[in-house]
């Protein structure tokens, strides 16, 4: 994945949590919550939607969430009245966004008119108020929006010692080389310019520093540059906040015209007076020697005069930029005689007697490129730049260019931290086989060990309940809440609801339930059919609802909770319920029943999940030509989940979906059938009951029934079902009670009850290939395979013996 | 060179962290104004470089607090705003932020800035 492409990854994760976030707040501001934070949090979620959009050229969906953006900068402020209108048109807005974002990813065109009547109305709404409206993002803002990273060599930063080498203007060494290039065509070397830069109070605030000022201008040519220090008040009268220092820049042999030089100060613009004036060659050069003249004496001077007790300021002479000039060579001269380091303090602090004097005399510094010369020249802008400082300090005597060190600790800025979803993964796979090699050991954990070794029992099961915590945490961090699939239903219950013609609320309960985020993913498609059957076949038009009593509105209602080991998902709807003549007649129809059996009423609704199943009679444009109820069926029965429906005629249907709460490890019930293993999973066992006391009856076909309770329950004798002989006397066997799905029970024979423990699950299509009957495998703690029972597939339901 | 870039955007922060970090800084996230006031907190910055519609804290005040505890007074905070209009720029400015960068940016430019208010 290229780098782009990774980034890209990022933003539409990031899409799907701000349009969801989105969704939540379209919701409440629906129900009538106009609280301003909600306005400024749909306004951020937009805003940061455009943000990444404008990084990797989605125009379209820049332009539209810019628009948007505008409507709800107006409705944040005031400007424009959120009325109801306004909020409808917000939500389908956002529904356009997620539109543009979806289109976005696959890289589709959606069409030159989409969103353009929303776009125009957000205009009109917005006109009212446009005189102060920004320019919104031109093609201009865009022309250079595509990412290419750069590489920067190390070698090529500021830091090194010569101006020359570092790239500092904008587009860095290409227009380093243009410039050289321009300078031999052009014979323009002589003309320069004259800058008189002051910097003001509000500069040094914004943490703005003229010397960076100044050795960005230096790099657009040679320069002089002289530092004014003729508005230095006496000692007496000086201000530590106060600002005394400006300075005249002279550039020769640029290239460069105003507009480089006014960028140069881009950002202290309005922080500080700027006069620039062309020069032409003879000023420049003449320039020159002025600045020489003045260097003389006053260099020589403040070195001497501030080497007392001085310290020197590492940064600014480490990085300390220099520009060409023959001005300093006196004073360093000067200065390498004294044997004394070059050193600068802030005045301010130090308020040493001298001063005063030293300011008057600090004239003019000259810089110099030359290699023996730059110290003194780096102490020459360091000076500079210390009489000025002061003015920025709050603090003057700890002020320094050194950040202070924060030695206090304060809380941890992170409560959360974002980790790749394949870490995880590897953990919870390592868990997984810790769990199977803890088992191992206590299966190897026979009698005389447990008499003779106590110590080691004891750290065995230590070891136990260690492993159990560690599973549950790191099955704790796969957990998410189902918010992120529920947040996807309210706009597909408006577009039902617009669609159908029916008025249709939906509510939500449970959205911070917690559930594997594999389980999680494959949540949507089934929810999501769910939903739609209820809106289409579940809720009555108007007409219908009003003839019956009921209010216009119809309520589905969507929920999760947990419930021991399983989380619970249900779909409720108030509406006409399952007509279960009509779904009789049409599984009778199609063949998904034999005409002569008699089905519960239960079974007849949960025929609603056969496949091939439709009750609507048109094929509706919503849910389809029927393959949406088995896709729900199958989709929850691969992980490990089922389906339960439940109706009233009348008033209503409510589906329930059980999804285990992890899907990386089972509680299962480890049985043998003819020597070999299997295993059941723990959750869809009722009881176990021993052959010798079971009362079976037989059916005039031959199969076999368990009578349980009074209730007659369908045999499968697994050794026969898998072709094995059973070695095991029939006296001796054991049934295994299970309920799947549809609470229709099935009773399986084995051979012998091993106990109970947990497997983790091995796909069997991954590594071998599907087996009827067999849901997956698992490996035991002494390195077996063993097949995990698929219950719900095992039972020879009348609807699976009539299809086959 | 350490840089702090601020902003609740996980793609901004990413693109962020890839120029950054390929011209030779070192990236601190945070997602808001309050995280990065933390991060400042306790570690040594050289450049913030901050977004400003953010929840819990925004960009704005966010400089405004930065300023405010006097310590980081030196620092250059640089805004990084979508707004072609001037209207938040000056907002920052007003805060106290040192320069700004128009989203999107371009890699070269956001170097250029960098070195343009840093040491």
């Amino acid at each position: 994945m290229s780098d782009l492409d990774e980034f890209k990854a990022t933003y539409f994760d990031e899409c799907s949590e701000l349009l969801g976030e989105l969704e939540e707040q379209f919701a409440a501001i629906e129900e009538g919550d106009r609280e301003s934070d909600r306005m400024h949090a749909v306004f951020r979620a937009i805003h940061s939607i455009k943000g990444g959009a404008g990084a990797f050229g989605f125009q379209r969906l820049v332009e539209f969430a810019h628009s948007f953006e505008t409507l709800l900068d107006y409705v944040r402020d005031g400007r424009v009245e959120l009325s109801d209108d306004v909020v409808a048109l917000c939500i389908r807005a956002n529904d356009i966004v997620a539109d543009f974002v979806a289109a976005a990813r696959v890289e589709e065109d959606l069409g030159a008119d989409f969103g353009a009547e929303e776009k125009a109305q957000f205009e009109a709404l917005c006109n009212g108020d446009a005189e102060d409206e920004d320019d919104g993002p031109t093609q201009e803002d865009f022309d250079e929006i595509e990412f290419t990273p750069v590489m920067v060599d190390l070698e090529d930063e500021p830091a090194s010692d010569s101006f020359d080498e570092a790239p500092l203007s904008d587009g860095a060494a290409a227009d380093l080389a243009e410039i050289a290039l321009e300078t031999d065509k052009v014979d323009d070397a002589a003309r320069g310019w004259r800058v008189e830069f002051t910097p003001l109070p509000a500069l040094y605030e914004r943490a703005n520093d003229p010397l960076l000022l100044l050795r960005e201008l230096a790099g657009l040519g040679t320069s002089t540059i002289e530092a004014r220090l003729t508005e230095l008040p006496l000692l007496h009268d000086f201000e530590p906040f106060g600002v005394y220092c400006s300075w005249v820049i002279t550039l020769t042999d640029t290239s460069a015209s105003e507009a480089d030089i006014r960028e140069v100060f881009e950002f202290v613009e309005g922080d500080c007076e700027i006069a620039i004036a062309a020069i032409d060659g003879s000023a420049a050069a003449a320039s020159a020697p002025v600045a020489e003249a003045e260097e003389e004496t006053s260099f020589a001077d403040l070195a001497a005069s501030l080497n007392a007790g001085a310290e020197m300021d590492e940064d600014a002479i480490s990085e300390e930029p220099v520009s060409e000039d023959q001005a300093v060579e006196e004073a360093s001269a000067a200065n390498k005689s004294d044997g004394e380091p070059v050193a600068e303090d802030k005045p301010a602090a130090k308020s040493q007697p001298s001063f005063a004097d030293l300011a008057g005399e600090l004239g003019v510094t000259g810089l110099d490129a030359g290699d023996e010369d730059e110290d003194a020249a780096d102490a020459a802008i360091a000076k500079t730049e210390a009489a000025a400082k002061p003015a920025a300090a709050p603090a003057p005597a700890a002020a320094g260019y050194t950040k202070p060190a924060a030695t206090e600790t304060r809380k941890p800025a992170m409560q959360s931290i974002r980790v790749d979803l394949d870490k995880v993964d590897r953990v919870v796979n390592m868990v997984g086989e810790l769990v199977i090699t803890q088992s191992m050991l206590n299966q190897q954990m026979d009698d005389t060990l447990r008499d003779k070794y106590q110590e080691l029992v004891r750290g065995i099961e230590v070891l136990a309940q260690t492993t159990r915590g560690l599973q549950d945490s790191v099955m704790a961090i796969r957990a998410q809440p189902v918010k992120s699939v529920f947040s996807r239903m309210p706009r597909l219950v408006r577009e039902l609801s617009a669609k159908t013609g029916k008025k249709i609320r939906l509510e939500m309960v449970g959205e911070n339930t917690e559930i594997d985020k594999t389980v999680i993913e494959q949540l949507s498609d089934p929810l999501t059919h769910m939903i739609r059957n209820s809106a289409d076949h579940g809720i009555e038009t108007i007409e219908k609802r009003t003839d019956k009593g009921k209010p216009e509105t119809g309520v589905i209602k969507l929920s999760a909770e947990q419930a021991g080991g399983s989380i619970l998902i249900v779909v409720e709807d108030d509406g006409a319920g399952i007509n279960r003549e009509r779904v009789l007649e049409i599984a009778r129809e199609r063949g998904v029943v034999p005409p002569d059996t008699q089905l519960t009423e239960d079974q007849i609704d949960n025929l609603i999940f056969a496949p091939g199943f439709s009750t609507a009679s048109e094929v509706s444009d919503i849910s389809g030509r029927g393959v949406g109820m088995d896709v729900v069926l199958s989709n929850i029965k691969k992980i490990g989940g089922s389906v339960n429906v439940k109706s009233r005629p009348g008033f209503g249907t409510r589906m329930t979906l059980r999804l285990p709460l992890t899907l990386a490890v089972l509680d299962v019930m480890l049985v043998k059938v003819a020597d070999c293993h299997y295993v059941i999973p723990l959750s869809s066992i009722v009881e176990t009951i021993q052959t010798s006391r079971s009362d079976f009856g037989s059916v005039p076909s031959g199969s076999r029934l368990l009578k349980v309770r009074g209730e007659y329950v369908q045999v499968v004798d697994l050794a026969d079902r898998f072709d094995m002989n059973s070695i095991t006397d029939d006296e001796h066997r054991f049934v295994v009670l299970c309920e799947a799905e549809g609470g229709v029970k099935v009773a399986l024979i084995v051979d012998d009850i091993v106990g109970q423990q947990q497997v983790v699950i091995k796909s069997l299509e991954e590594n071998y290939e599907s087996i009827d009957g067999i849901a997956g495998g698992t490996i035991l703690g002494d390195g077996s395979v063993a097949l995990i029972v698929d219950v719900q597939g095992i039972k020879a339901s009348p609807t699976r013996q009539n299809a086959a | 060179m350490r840089v702090l870039t601020v902003d609740d955007s996980r793609t901004i922060l990413a693109m962020l962290k890839h120029t950054l970090t390929d011209a030779g800084y070192e990236v601190l996230q945070a997602e808001n104004g309050q995280q990065g006031l933390d991060m400042l907190g306790q570690e040594n910055v050289d450049v913030v470089i901050t977004d400003v519609n953010m929840p819990v804290m925004d960009g704005i005040e966010f400089i405004r607090q930065v300023r405010a505890g006097g310590q980081h007074h030196n620092l250059p905070i640089l805004i990084l705003t979508t707004e072609t209009s001037q209207e938040k720029r000056d907002l920052g400015r007003a805060a106290g932020g040192t320069g700004w960068i128009v989203k999107p940016f371009d890699p070269d430019k956001l170097v250029s800035v960098i070195r343009k208010v840093s040491h």
